[in-house]
């Protein structure tokens, strides 16, 4: 009986259509959402994020009908990401279906909605998603940066966790915007400095393209990893990837 | 065997949505129960529930389902309660320091271990194979297979067997075992959320609806 390491595939999500860049830019499409989710839900995914990526851009909520569909033929844990804007927004994503709601751009404009969603839902509803793009200017040497790592913000990455995490996080997932859709890696670094300074669960993002890359997540002290391109290009499946794992030791769910 | 007829408590938790959607993936289409007498047709009840212990008992007092649903379990007919769902089954929870339906022994208390609270994730279950329900509940699952669990309130494990007599599978963590799956007579319930626990949970879920009124 130990937990279990997770692994959660991000589907990115333009119009109902789920697409993957590189960088955060130069999207390619991969397939229908709800068709897409279901397969991995069927097929290992021990959760499943969702992010609209356009949806913060455009100043509009989240896709709540999309997310329905989803979660009629999804039966693992959902998380929805893009386009929250307040407590109203992160209410209806949980009512059409989703388990937990992620925040990026909104958390440092309205810091006051981790709490309102975290006293109504509880702790673990809240996913706090950071898009860090590495900075030798700030003390810890990551800049946090909102609109899908469009803009820089004037935070430090640490003293964003330490002011943030407190509000009512149940959980932080953390992309490298250096690292993203490259599949050179997890940035290992940045997990281990993240994991030694909270206690709440870490999700790794951005970066993986292979099984070992996720191992050495893990091994960093990741939670969980959401992978994206490695799954979505067909070439690993959550089955093998999961199987290699095992293999190594770590202990992941593989009935299913 | 008589038709059956499979009711969802709705009184606002808020995996009620999720329950409903795992049953009609069973192709059964659930009744959504909110007053006392919809109760008189059903074969089966699952009682959902997410939130606090506090929350949940208040919503079933004030519209009198608390007593309706002693009714329902005296009455034979097979119940499940789900997370807070099936920790509110037991006598108390010391979450809103709460008096339960009392339906089964136990009590629940927070997590004291040094781990991360909520217990959030996949986890696998310890089963009591000489359960008297064993062999229904677990019926094509296997020893190994995990469930998704998120709580930070639980039915702790007695050191003494004779008051852990309902616990048909646990679990541990942080070093403190838990009541993962219950079961007495025609009351069961599981700390997992077994709406989202993928294969696993559909099939606890349909053994569930394969019992049979005592």
């Amino acid at each position: 009986m130990t937990l279990k390491k997770r692994i959660i595939p991000c589907l990115d999500i333009k119009q109902g259509r789920v697409t993957k860049g590189v960088e955060f830019k130069n999207n390619v499409d991969v397939g229908d959402a709800v068709e897409l989710s279901a397969f991995y839900s069927a097929n290992g995914a021990d959760e499943i994020v969702i992010y609209d990526i356009a949806a913060s851009a455009e100043g509009r909520p989240p896709d709540f009908a999309n997310i329905s569909r989803i979660a009629a033929k999804s039966f693992v844990p959902i998380c929805i990401g893009g386009g929250i804007r307040d407590f109203h927004d992160a209410a209806q994503c949980i009512s059409s279906g989703a388990e937990k709601v992620s925040l990026n751009s909104i958390a440092p404009k309205k810091p006051e909605l981790i709490g309102e969603i975290a006293s109504h839902f509880g702790v673990q509803a809240v996913v706090l998603s950071l898009d860090v793009l590495k900075d030798s200017t700030c003390a810890s040497g990551y800049r946090l940066f909102v609109q899908g790592g469009r803009k820089a913000t004037d935070w430090d990455m640490m003293d964003w966790l330490a002011f943030a995490v407190p509000c009512g996080v149940g959980e932080i997932c953390i992309n490298s915007i250096d690292q993203d859709g490259k599949r050179s890696g997890y940035d290992l670094q940045l997990l281990k400095l993240i994991k030694a300074s909270v206690s709440v669960p870490v999700i790794a993002s951005g970066g993986a393209g292979s099984i070992a890359h996720v191992a050495d997540a893990f091994a960093a002290g990741a939670d969980a990893a959401l992978v994206a391109s490695i799954v979505h290009s067909g070439e690993v499946t959550l089955h093998s990837m999961k199987s290699k794992l095992a293999e190594q030791g770590i202990s992941v769910r593989l009935d299913w | 065997m008589s038709a059956k007829t499979i009711g969802i408590l709705d009184y606002g938790a808020g995996n009620f949505g999720s329950v409903k959607r795992a049953l009609e993936a069973l192709s059964v289409t659930p009744e959504g129960v909110t007053q006392s007498h919809q109760l008189d047709s059903l074969s089966h009840l699952v009682f959902p529930g997410v939130g606090s212990a506090a929350q949940a008992m208040n919503a079933l007092r004030s519209t009198g389902l608390d007593m309706a649903l002693k009714d329902f379990v005296r009455s034979g007919r097979p119940i499940l309660g789900i997370c807070v769902g099936m920790q509110i089954l037991g006598r108390y929870s010391a979450e809103g320091d709460t008096e339960c339906l009392g339906l089964l022994p136990f009590e629940v208390h927070k997590f004291t271990c040094s781990e991360p609270v909520p217990h959030m994730g996949w986890n696998s279950l310890s089963w009591q194979k000489s359960h008297s329900a064993y062999s229904s509940a677990a019926k094509t699952l296997s020893d190994e297979a995990n469930f998704y669990f998120v709580h930070s309130f639980a039915a702790f494990m007695k050191s003494d067997i004779a008051g852990s007599t309902h616990v048909l599978a646990s679990c541990s963590y942080g070093g403190q075992e838990f009541a993962a799956l219950v079961a007495e007579r025609n009351v069961w319930g599981a700390q997992c959320h077994i709406e989202k626990s993928g294969r696993a949970g559909f099939a606890f879920l349909k053994n569930f609806l394969d019992t049979e009124r005592l």
